[in-house]
């Protein structure tokens, strides 16, 4: 992965992570589920790298063990150069501006007990503002910069419009002026009419403040419009990553060029033949050493039960399937560039 | 809407193609007009004047954004209109058959034989302590002549044919133990389990992910066609419409804005709203997306003008004059004073 | 956009918005009228003589009681109407009824009517005045107790789910075990330990009914510990407290606060049974449960009204109170 082009310094580095879940049965047997198995990537700054997946495929738990929101198995993240996991809670909560989250659903996310105003009033004790006057004016700002009144801080969370709550949150996430912002599927909840307003201001404060975004989503029309790099996410692994424009238009993995297909595309025109997914999601695969996808998949055969590391197709385009880096014309693909 | 055009019943331009077939629609909507609270003190108009026909073995789809009042259209058509809501003024009509003031009973009775629905989420049309088989089995005893044992065994087909693996196993499991993609088969069996005349899926396929909606969207088609069923298929996203239905109404703000066959509407709008949600839905951007401005409406009383007027890049004086009338046009119908 | 309405303009919106307001005002209002009488009722149980502030607690009660009423002055709800009076009865009716304590063996068990409303006991007691002092004694007993129960159940339960693993576990097993054992057997041990008085039975009340509120809030709490509005405070560098105390309590007041009322109740009827059984309030105290009971033997010669007035009081507090919890919790 470090042969991937990444323009200027990276913000945040993520290498091998791992995540497991414990839960208890009935019979108090523990039972050990992988959320996230292995995963590597960084971001620079005013870069978008976006994961995309069905949903149970680890996508959000990536971000939130980034955020130190959830403790992570294993694996190290290195934020502006420094490891951070091992940090203390209590000492890594003053470094909590540097990084913020925007959530899916905009009405979850405000405390429906308060007004807005108080919400986005503890994000500006985190940037360091003690008065009330500056609190206030530092949040009129925030607002206005996400193209509000800053009137409409004083109404409940269930008083304003899904899409202006969601700017809303995005102003809040932006007052201790962070350097990385999580988007967990930042428009997933809107209507189609709102969608574009929320990716383009998303993107006008990218470029405004030269942010560094981790996009989750499963939408795949958003994604292309905001990411540099993609990665396909499946039960937990990373099997295709790359610049947008070599997933999207020359898809490799059967997985990434199933989803391709699933979501109706007209733009940008893809190399290869159309990949049709049968049957769905099942962390039961999770379990397997080889390829997760067999069950699925349309070209398995016996190899694919053996394990499969990411492998490199061209330069900064990295693939989790030996078919489609040693047989790619057998699986329907256009030899390897 | 103007004095004038609320005490005449609005003359209706026929739907040209429903007219050449010289049949009865199915689903015959005609100026649906439903409101919360008393007459009185209004507190909303959601649904103001829907006109929607669905032929025999048609599939339609009904497009729109959350407000725009498709479920509700729904929900009115079922006879299943949350508290607090009442038809105002307008028709429904099943097979020629009147169901706006129709008795309850009689609307129950339709719902199990004659139209049938599947909800977003499959698991509120299943019962959680009753098997899978076992409920739809039930729905086959109370329709039709079926003994226990033949009940059962359609039962198992039915869910064979919905494409659940190991049918007969699975049929005697709980709906908590069916993945997302196999409660919906399952829900589509339940609806189809009282061979309706027609189908109403409200978003069926919104909790899935892609490659699962691809697959579940073909079978509800498949399998409706295989009946001669009719199909009406409620969705926010005008792709959906475009790959599964032969005609589409697109809805905004309680109105429909455009009505006819799927390839004409999606392929040459003549509504710019339909215009704006298919740029919203189609073109694929590198750092810019297609964005409408603006809120969707509150409908707290009835339109004075076009609803879609403050967001549209085409609006004039004229849209501001008063509702536009939904009127045809070459092969559809369109409210759009500039179309 | 222009919408042709029925009614005069922006009248919709300004009608929803003040609906929304009443409804989110409603539980607050509850709470700030139980509250302040469960510390006006806590403070005179204390001192039944404290004259002095006879005067400003009366004129209290009368500026608290209308905030029970229905927020648009419309209707005054029966449920909270009838509390609201009980507890000025607790309040201002022992300034204007006989000494309740006062023996007149002249004038035992005389039938009610006349001056002596309910009559008198075997020791000639006004009925009516130990009726309407036991009711400052029930009420306040009942109030303090649910309260301390509360104080102590609530951030101990939201604590069990943010902590969760052991300290979860054995706060569990400890309440479990507070909750398995007979509330009479516990009582009767600590007052033979302690002696009766008031404050003790204050305690044992509220310590019975702790695990009810710590499980409560337990189970309220785990489905919002980890919502977004708590995921996004933590983003805000929020301590683990202050998220507690600020977002996720607040967020739970409703379900306790029904319970709360009930509870009330609850601690009435435990306070009756123990006077009945003799462990309660020392005599003469008036207490609705000890003369329910002083009255009990006196029901075979037909003498009714000894214990039946005290019964009706303890039935009407505690039905008016399961009728407020329901209220609350439906938040009409």
């Amino acid at each position: 992965m470090n042969a991937s082009v990444t323009p200027g310094r990276p913000v945040v580095e993520v290498r091998e992570l791992v995540k497991d879940y414990v839960t208890r049965d009935a019979r108090l047997r523990q039972h050990t589920a992988r959320a996230v198995d292995g995963v590597s990537f960084e971001i620079a700054a005013g870069e978008t790298f976006a994961i995309v997946g069905e949903s149970g495929s680890g996508k959000t738990t990536v971000g939130r063990v980034l955020l130190k929101l959830t403790s992570a198995t294993g694996g190290t993240v290195l934020f502006g150069g420094e490891e951070i996991l091992e940090v203390p809670e209590r000492r890594f909560r003053p470094e909590r501006r540097h990084m913020q989250m925007v959530f899916q659903d905009p009405l979850a996310a405000f405390d429906p007990q308060t007004t807005i105003r108080s919400s986005l009033r503890e994000f500006t004790r985190l940037s360091g503002i003690e008065t009330r006057a500056e609190q206030n004016e530092a949040i009129a700002e925030a607002v206005r910069s996400v193209g509000l009144e800053p009137e409409i801080a004083d109404r409940r969370p269930s008083q304003v419009s899904g899409g202006q709550l969601q700017r809303l949150s995005i102003a809040r996430s932006l007052l201790p002026e962070p350097e990385l912002l999580f988007l967990d599927e930042p428009t997933s909840s809107l209507d189609v009419s709102i969608r574009g307003q929320i990716v383009n201001l998303l993107l006008d404060l990218q470029e405004r403040n030269d942010l560094a975004y981790l996009l989750v989503a499963h939408d795949l029309r958003v994604v292309y419009a905001m990411a540099q790099r993609v990665a396909v996410m499946y039960l937990g692994q990373f099997v295709e990553v790359g610049a947008r424009d070599q997933v999207y238009a020359n898809a490799r993995h059967p997985y990434t060029r199933g989803l391709l297909e699933a979501a109706e595309l007209d733009e940008p025109p893809r190399r290869g033949d159309p990949v049709r997914l049968v049957g769905e999601i099942s962390e039961e695969a999770a379990a397997k050493p080889g390829c997760r996808l067999t069950l699925r998949c349309p070209f398995a055969v016996q190899r694919c039960e053996e394990p499969q590391p990411l492998r490199e197709t061209a330069a900064g385009h990295f693939v989790r399937c030996w078919r489609a880096v040693e047989q790619p014309v057998e699986i329907g693909l256009p030899p390897n560039e | 809407m103007s004095a004038a055009a609320r005490t005449a019943p609005p003359v209706l331009p026929t739907e040209p193609e429903a007219a050449g077939s010289g049949s009865v629609p199915v689903l015959d909507v005609v100026d649906l007009t439903v409101g919360f609270g008393s007459a009185a003190k209004r507190r909303s108009i959601p649904l103001q004047g829907i006109h929607l026909q669905v032929a025999a073995g048609e599939r339609m789809a009904l497009v729109g954004e959350s407000g725009s009042g498709k479920s509700l259209t729904a929900a009115a058509v079922l006879g299943l209109l949350p508290d607090g809501a009442e038809v105002i003024r307008g028709s429904v009509r099943l097979d020629g058959e009147e169901l706006v003031g129709a008795s309850e009973r009689r609307l129950r009775d339709l719902r199990g034989r004659r139209m049938a629905i599947m909800f977003q989420n499959p698991r509120a049309s299943l019962n959680p302590v009753l098997t899978v088989g076992g409920q739809i089995a039930e729905v086959i005893r109370v329709h039709g002549e079926a003994s226990r044992k033949e009940s059962w065994s359609q039962a198992v087909d039915l869910l064979a044919e919905m494409g659940i693996p190991n049918a007969a196993r699975r049929s005697k499991d709980y709906v908590h133990q069916y993945s997302g993609g196999m409660a919906q088969r399952a829900a589509l069996a339940m609806a189809l389990s009282c061979r309706p005349d027609l189908l109403i899926a409200d978003e069926p396929t919104t909790g899935l992910d892609a490659t699962l909606q691809q697959q579940v969207l073909e079978l509800v088609v498949e399998r409706v066609d295989s009946r001669d069923a009719s199909l009406l298929l409620i969705t926010h996203d005008i792709a959906v419409a475009r790959s599964h239905c032969e005609r589409t109404t697109v809805m905004y703000a309680g109105r429909v804005m455009e009505s006819g066959p799927t390839a004409s509407v999606t392929g040459d709008p003549r509504n710019p709203y339909t215009d704006a949600l298919l740029k919203a839905f189609g073109t694929v951007e590198a750092r810019r997306m297609y964005a409408i401005g603006g809120v969707v409406p509150t409908l707290t009383g009835e339109l004075g003008e076009c609803a879609f007027a403050d967001r549209c890049p085409r609006a004039a004086p004229e849209c501001r004059d008063g509702v536009p009338e939904l009127r045809s046009l070459d092969d559809r119908r369109v409210a759009c004073v500039k179309a | 956009m222009r919408i042709v309405s029925p009614r005069a303009p922006g009248a919709a919106p300004a009608g929803g918005g003040r609906v929304v307001a009443a409804a989110r005002e409603r539980p607050v209002r509850v709470l700030v009228a139980v509250a302040t009488a469960a510390v006006l009722l806590t403070a005179l149980v204390w001192d039944p003589e404290w004259r002095s502030l006879r005067v400003v607690l009366t004129v209290l009660a009368i500026l608290v009681a209308p905030t029970v009423w229905d927020s648009q002055n419309r209707v005054i709800r029966p449920a909270v109407a009838v509390m609201a009076a009980l507890i000025l009865l607790a309040l201002i009716g022992p300034l204007f009824t006989r000494d309740p304590l006062m023996l007149n063996v002249g004038e035992s068990l005389a039938t009610p009517g006349g001056d002596l409303w309910f009559g008198t006991d075997q020791h000639g007691r006004d009925i009516f005045a130990r009726v309407i002092h036991g009711a400052r004694l029930d009420l306040g007993v009942g109030f303090s107790a649910a309260a301390l129960a509360v104080i102590v159940g609530m951030p101990l339960g939201a604590l069990a789910v943010f902590r969760g693993g052991l300290f979860d576990s054995v706060l569990l097993r400890i309440s479990e075990s507070f909750q398995a054992f007979p509330t009479l057997l516990l009582a009767l041990g600590i007052v033979a330990a302690v002696g009766p008085s008031i404050p003790i039975l204050i305690f044992i009340i509220a310590i019975v009914n702790v695990p009810v509120y710590l499980r409560l809030t337990r189970s309220a709490v785990a489905p919002i510990v980890n919502a977004d509005f708590v995921l996004a405070a933590r983003c805000a560098g929020q301590r683990e407290l202050t998220i507690l105390f600020r977002h996720i309590l607040p967020n739970v007041k409703q379900v306790v606060l029904a319970q709360f009322s009930v509870n009330v109740a609850w601690a009435i009827q435990i306070l009756a049974a123990l006077s009945f059984v003799g462990l309660g309030v020392p005599v003469p105290t008036p207490e609705w449960g000890a003369m329910v009971r002083e009255g009990y033997e006196q029901l075979v010669y037909g003498r009714w009204w000894v214990s039946v007035f005290p019964g009706v009081a303890i039935l009407a507090a505690v039905l008016t109170l399961n009728q407020l919890s329901d209220r609350v919790r439906h938040g009409t």
